[in-house]
């Protein structure tokens, strides 16, 4: 089992998540609950060995994790590949609602 | 395949009674940022820059500037310790008044949960558990 507790370079999760067939990946393995190489490969338009990449470059990122299930590779989302969205959506909005309201003041203070 | 990536965004905008000249200092010196993005803020502002910063409400932020326009516009990556990963653009635009200060912030990996493949509605939780049941349902 590989441990997913390291932090990558943010920019490793935008780039894994910048490419369409790398967020797929990620969506149906969250869907399935976990895949294997195989059942991720089959009926993709691309090379087994591609999506292996594919995968790899999702791992490499810290949003899924994987091991060995017999003889092939299984995959399973990470905490960090499913974060919650409403909390998320909500939270933010009002963070930048009371840090906007900080910013007002300060240039009100400064002005003054 | 490709979804999009505006699902999770969200956008605020002020205006200040102040040139966008005065307000950038607030934006790029820790001292400034202190005052309002946080509480505690260590943070080398230039492209590429990074540090982290501590919010009102004690959460911990990782921090990567991604672009820096004199005036203009600021740019980063930030990370919580909830693994919360999204990336903020500010940008200031002269108004008659002062200045338009417009934030839009996107989440990386919720984008991902709400693209389509009908993984719609407000179905996600903190719990993976209840994230796969609300997806599979």
């Amino acid at each position: 089992v590989s441990t997913t507790t390291t932090r990558e370079p943010l920019d490793a999760v935008f780039g894994a998540l910048a490419d369409p067939t790398r967020r797929d990946l990620l969506r149906a393995v969250i869907t399935a609950g976990s895949l294997t190489t195989n059942e991720l490969a089959e009926g993709r338009d691309m090379t087994r060995q591609a999506v292996v990449k594919h995968l790899g470059v999702l791992v490499d990122a810290g949003l899924l994790t994987s091991w060995r299930d017999g003889r092939e590779t299984r995959y399973e989302a990470t905490r960090r590949g499913l974060v919650p969205v409403n909390r998320w959506l909500s939270e933010a909005d009002a963070a930048w609602e009371r840090r906007l309201d900080r910013l007002r003041r300060q240039v009100d203070a400064r002005r003054t | 395949m490709s979804a999009p990536e505006t699902t999770d965004r969200i956008e605020r905008s002020i205006e200040l009674d102040a040139d966008a000249d005065e307000i950038w200092p607030l934006l790029i010196e820790p001292d400034g940022l202190a005052d309002w993005l946080g509480d505690e803020v260590e943070l080398d502002v230039r492209p590429g820059g990074s540090g982290h910063l501590i919010d009102d409400r004690g959460t911990r932020r990782d921090v990567l500037v991604t672009a820096v326009e004199p005036a203009r516009r600021l740019a980063w990556h930030w990370w919580s310790e909830g693994d919360e990963l999204s990336s903020v653009e500010i940008t200031l635009v002269p108004t008659d008044a002062g200045t338009k200060v417009t934030v839009v912030e996107l989440s990386a990996t919720t984008a991902v949960l709400r693209a389509p493949r009908g993984l719609t509605g407000p179905t996600m939780s903190a719990s993976a558990g209840r994230v796969l049941a609300g997806v599979v349902a």
